[in-house]
């Protein structure tokens, strides 16, 4: 595959069209650019693009939501008793008094800032070191990635053996009685603590994935130059490749914080929401609402607020990294 | 390159054509298993939940099937979670032939809701056991047929109670604390803990709680004006408190797997659950010596019943279009005179739920014969959190599990569980 | 000299950045070295290596699973979601990312918000759907359903990365006479290599390990996925560990090979300068 050369004809080319442009546009405001004829020329193109995902994204996701569980939040919808009702915001208020629904808000928001930051540098760190001078480096990659392709049941399976047993055991060898005795799930603090870990441990690898394909889009003599020119180590991280990788950190930080604010595997099976749902988060509150006790309506009505909540930390996440963007 | 594109996309787009014929003649393959099947019979659907019996069901099944060319009897098996499938199906108008549900509530709600059929004229309702009678039925009518029951109680390792020098089953609570002291001597682990899953202790409490409230409490219950908590609650606790005495350290880590094993391994001499708990004895110690005998949390011989339920019940769905098929392999699985049918297959191994009405069982363990005689001398009581509110159970297992995690205590964890019973009311 | 010493740096780095690889994935070492052993020996031996080669595992899962049909149904499906999710992303993303304004900030917005909402909150109103098309245990509902919901990451993963082809390079091409159709898929798409390895995997992943839709949609046992019929060894009470974890590393070769094949596309993206 061969880049289009850059010769003197087009650019030569392009200085007549830009004259042209100029000449004859120049009683108007607009810029005169290359770019902005383009735009002008495809937009109907462009946007006909958006049609087919437009399609696909409505009927399976957009469309279920908005007629879907947004008219049954204002319901008292029992499903097995068949008692349908409505009650505008009654369900709203509700969940707003709601003790447990709190508590696992407040715990979903502390697992997903923890799991967010360790997860990301980790990945960040792991993509990093394996970049360039590394043998084997799709080898040692996809152990990092491994995890991330098995499912919660197992995770949880043989992570809580590992916590119970395994942990354990290495303590009795090391003679660290702290490690042999630890109750790893009698109590809510090393509960959260365990689900933080083994969230982190199975994330890592699909952003370090992302991070890795973006650290592949910054052009090679852009870091030579920099590195010619002085810039290397820490200064070359932060100065040169944080901000060109920009995108990918965008998107990184919104599928974890999406992610996170989902979470519902780990909790479940490593867990159960326990002991006594000090555990549990907003995504297990909604779905023991809406499968253990039928209360469609009111699931509904969390679902929603959980989708606002997040909808309002993800934009604001998005205007700042976005705007860091460097556009190539 | 470009060539490469558009020919992915094309290929793509041809396999989308050919995903839509299959899905079209799949579609259509399966509308005519509907009306005839494969090779012109009937099909006829049981769905059921993901259990460890699931290959004995299909067994049962096939021995139908071999048997007669007119229906062809499958089961499909829901492996995710059951109750989204049955809200799903439910919302969606599209309920099989017959599914598995759950007794009293659940049974109760599809029948108010006129979704299944009135049982009440089939075979088998002369032959069930009395006093499972409410377990499936609806404003006096058999809505299902109760396919197994299960029962909970205090399974003990026969071995190591002598080991320890007891001689005779406890039966009231001081009888109770005696044994635990008796094997604690020995250096033997009373109890298999399991509490890290909740549902084990809803079970537990179950039990519990049945021996001290009177008969009209589930009633109250259901309508709003009872409590969980009385003046009896002490006798309750108490037995909570034993054994979070006598189930070794880190109780709280262990699992319901954990517990089962060490049960079944001999690391511990009791354990607290239902026979579902001795499925996993046939791989680690299929000789284990295991027997069994009711709760005793009271002072009261009497009270040391075996708490024995409806495990499964099988629902015909009211609009099925096969309702003369489905009767009939329903009758199948409710032939008790059939040594080599569904019950033989589902029911006669160790661990496995019995049937319930009288059947011949193959099966020679302890055990069995502890249950059989607590059945026929009538001493079993009903699981009495499946007649509270549908549920219930994800109320009242988090709550104990408070309780023996000491982040609350007896009256908190009460409190608890009577708030979360007045929210299934509303 | 210099040469040899970093020869020497190399081999260092990479042992180091093994060994670090290898603690990480020590627990999934654990589950697929319990593959081996028979029931009773991984309930009471769980961290031990196993006693032989027990492969009585395998077989009697993949025999229980009717695994060739599933793994058959599975693969179809999966490959058919990842080339019509990726396409339509892609192509969305490119007229996002092409537009100006609030239209395009607008688009984004919506689509990139569809990767909050649970499934579970959608999942009845979807079931009702699917019935009321016809779609439901059909393969190409689950392939449709599928789809949409991956656009939503799919169109974002990919605005971001063609955020780094630089615009000179379509606007050369523009002058040269090409239309935008060309400009996008003979300039721009091989461009974004790396991002479109990157999500045929992830789609892959998901699709393959996807275990409540292919259970809300599908009832044909002929038609099931191998995710659901893995799970029928798991259920409220107890669980079948061994043939469990004999299904699941089984239906985890795929995609592992398929990651592992797909690194030599991520890394070797076109970087070279090309806009000079």
């Amino acid at each position: 595959m061969d880049p289009l050369p850059f010769s003197s004809a087009r650019t030569q080319k392009k200085r007549r069209w830009e004259a042209f442009c100029k000449a004859r546009y120049s009683d108007r405001e607009e810029r005169c650019g290359m770019s902005d004829f383009l735009y002008k020329k495809n937009k109907k193109f462009y946007l006909s693009l958006l049609f087919p995902a437009l399609l696909l994204y409505c009927a399976a996701l957009a469309g279920p939501l908005l007629i879907g569980s947004l008219p049954y939040s204002f319901l008292n919808w029992n499903l097995i008793k068949g008692k349908k009702e409505f009650i505008g915001l009654g369900n709203y208020i509700k969940l707003f008094q709601d003790e447990r629904f709190i508590h696992a808000v407040g715990f979903t928001i502390m697992l997903a800032v923890v799991s967010i930051i360790l997860s990301n540098i980790v990945a960040f760190a792991v993509a990093f070191m394996l970049d360039r001078n590394v043998r084997g480096k799709g080898v040692i990659r996809s152990f990092f990635f491994i995890p991330n392709i098995i499912s919660g049941v197992m995770v949880a399976f043989v992570w809580i053996f590992i916590f119970t047993n395994a942990i354990p055991n290495v303590g009795e060898r090391l003679n660290l009685d702290y490690l042999v005795n630890i109750s790893w799930f009698g109590n809510a603090d090393m509960s959260m603590a365990a689900v933080v870990i083994v969230t982190t441990w199975q994330s890592t690898g699909f952003l370090m994935m992302l991070y890795v394909a973006g650290l592949q889009t910054i052009p090679r003599d852009v870091i030579e130059a920099a590195m010619l020119d002085g810039c290397v180590g820490l200064k070359k991280i932060f100065r040169i490749q944080l901000p060109l990788l920009m995108p990918t950190v965008t998107i990184n930080l919104f599928v974890s914080i999406a992610g996170a604010f989902k979470s519902f595997d780990i909790p479940l099976s490593l867990t159960g929401g326990g002991p006594a749902n000090s555990t549990q988060t907003i995504a297990l509150n909604i779905y023991s609402d809406a499968f253990g006790a039928y209360k469609t309506g009111y699931a509904s009505a969390k679902s929603m607020v959980l989708f606002l909540m997040v909808a309002v930390i993800a934009f604001i996440q998005l205007r700042i990294t976005r705007k860091r963007e460097v556009q190539m | 390159m470009k060539k490469k594109v558009i020919s992915v996309l094309l290929a793509g787009l041809m396999v989308l054509g050919l995903a839509g014929c299959q899905g079209g003649t799949s579609e259509q393959e399966s509308k005519t298993e509907g009306s005839s099947g494969d090779g012109g019979k009937t099909a006829v659907k049981l769905v059921v939940w993901s259990s460890g019996a699931a290959e004995n069901f299909q067994k049962g099944a096939d021995a139908f099937n071999s048997r007669q060319d007119k229906i062809d009897f499958q089961i499909e098996m829901q492996t995710g979670d059951y109750n989204q499938y049955l809200r799903a199906k439910v919302a969606s108008d599209d309920l099989p032939d017959m599914f598995f549900l759950n007794p009293y509530s659940q049974v109760q709600q599809f029948a108010e809701n006129d979704r299944i059929l009135d049982l009440s004229d089939q075979e088998f309702s002369s032959k069930i056991y009395d006093s499972v009678k409410d377990a499936y039925s609806y404003e006096g009518k058999a809505y299902a047929y109760p396919m197994c029951l299960e029962m909970l109680g205090i399974y003990y390792n026969v071995d190591l109670f002598e080991e320890a020098g007891i001689t005779e089953v406890p039966k009231t609570f001081a009888e109770m604390e005696e044994v635990c002291r008796k094997l604690q001597e020995k250096n033997i682990t009373p109890f298999a803990a399991t509490y890290k899953d909740g549902w084990t202790l809803n079970h537990l409490f179950s039990c519990l709680q049945g021996n001290v409230v009177g008969d009209s409490w589930v009633q109250e219950m259901n309508e709003g004006t009872g409590s969980f908590a009385n003046d009896r609650s002490e006798e309750v606790f108490r037995f909570l408190d034993l054994m979070k005495d006598n189930s070794g350290s880190n109780y709280m880590d262990a699992d319901s797997t954990a517990g089962f094993n060490a049960f079944a391994s001999g690391e511990a001499a009791m354990i607290a659950s239902g026979e579902f708990s001795l499925l996993n004895a046939e791989s680690v110690n299929p000789d284990l010596n295991v027997g069994l005998f009711g709760v005793p949390n009271t002072d009261d011989e009497a009270d040391a019943k075996l708490d024995v339920d409806v495990g499964i019940c099988i629902v015909v769905n009211k609009k099925s279009e096969h309702l003369e098929e489905t009767l009939e392999v329903l009758n199948y699985i409710a032939d008790n005179t059939d040594a080599e049918g569904w019950m033989h297959y589902s029911s006669d191994a160790m661990g496995a739920a019995p049937p319930a009405m009288e059947f011949e069982m193959q099966l020679d363990k302890q055990y069995y014969k502890d249950y059989t005689a607590y059945m026929e001398s009538g001493n079993s009581k009903p699981w009495i959190y499946l007649q509270l509110p549908s549920g219930i159970a994800d109320t009242v297992g988090p709550a104990v599990q408070g309780y023996f995690a000491g982040s609350t205590d007896m009256a908190e964890t009460l409190e608890v569980m009577d708030v979360g019973c007045q929210e299934l009311l509303e | 000299m210099k040469s040899q010493s970093n020869q020497g740096k190399v081999w260092m780095k990479s042992l180091l950045c093994f060994l670090a690889g290898f603690v990480f994935i020590l627990p999934v070492l654990l589950i697929v070295m319990n593959a081996f052993k028979p029931n009773g020996e991984i309930l009471t031996s769980f961290i031990s290596l196993p006693k032989g080669l027990y492969l009585d595992n395998f077989a009697q899962a993949m025999e229980t699973m009717n695994f060739w049909v599933v793994f058959k149904n599975t693969v179809f499906v999966t490959i058919c979601t990842v080339l019509l999710a990726g396409s339509v992303s892609f192509l969305g993303a490119y007229g996002i990312s092409h537009l100006r304004g609030k239209i395009s900030d607008g688009f984004y917005i919506l689509f990139v918000l569809g990767q909050i909402i649970p499934f579970h909150t959608v999942m009845i109103p979807i079931s009702v759907m699917a019935t009321k098309l016809h779609l439901n245990n059909t393969h190409l509902g689950l392939i449709l359903f599928n789809s949409g919901f991956f656009t939503a990451f799919g169109i974002m993963t990919y605005v971001g990365f063609l955020k780094t082809v630089p615009r000179e390079l379509e606007e050369a091409a523009a002058i040269d006479g090409a239309g935008p159709f060309r400009i996008m898929m003979q300039i721009v798409f091989p461009l974004v290599k790396s991002a479109t390895v990157t999500l045929g995997i992830l789609f892959f992943l998901w699709t393959w390990n996807d275990l409540l839709l292919p259970n809300i949609l599908i009832s044909d046992g002929n038609l099931r996925t191998i995710t659901v019929n893995l799970y029928m060894f798991k259920s409220a009470t107890n669980a079948q560990w061994n043939l469990l974890i004999a299904g699941l590393v089984v239906s985890m070769i795929p995609i592992i090979v398929i990651y592992i094949a797909g690194q030599k596309y991520i890394t070797s993206g076109l970087t070279a300068g090309a806009v000079k």
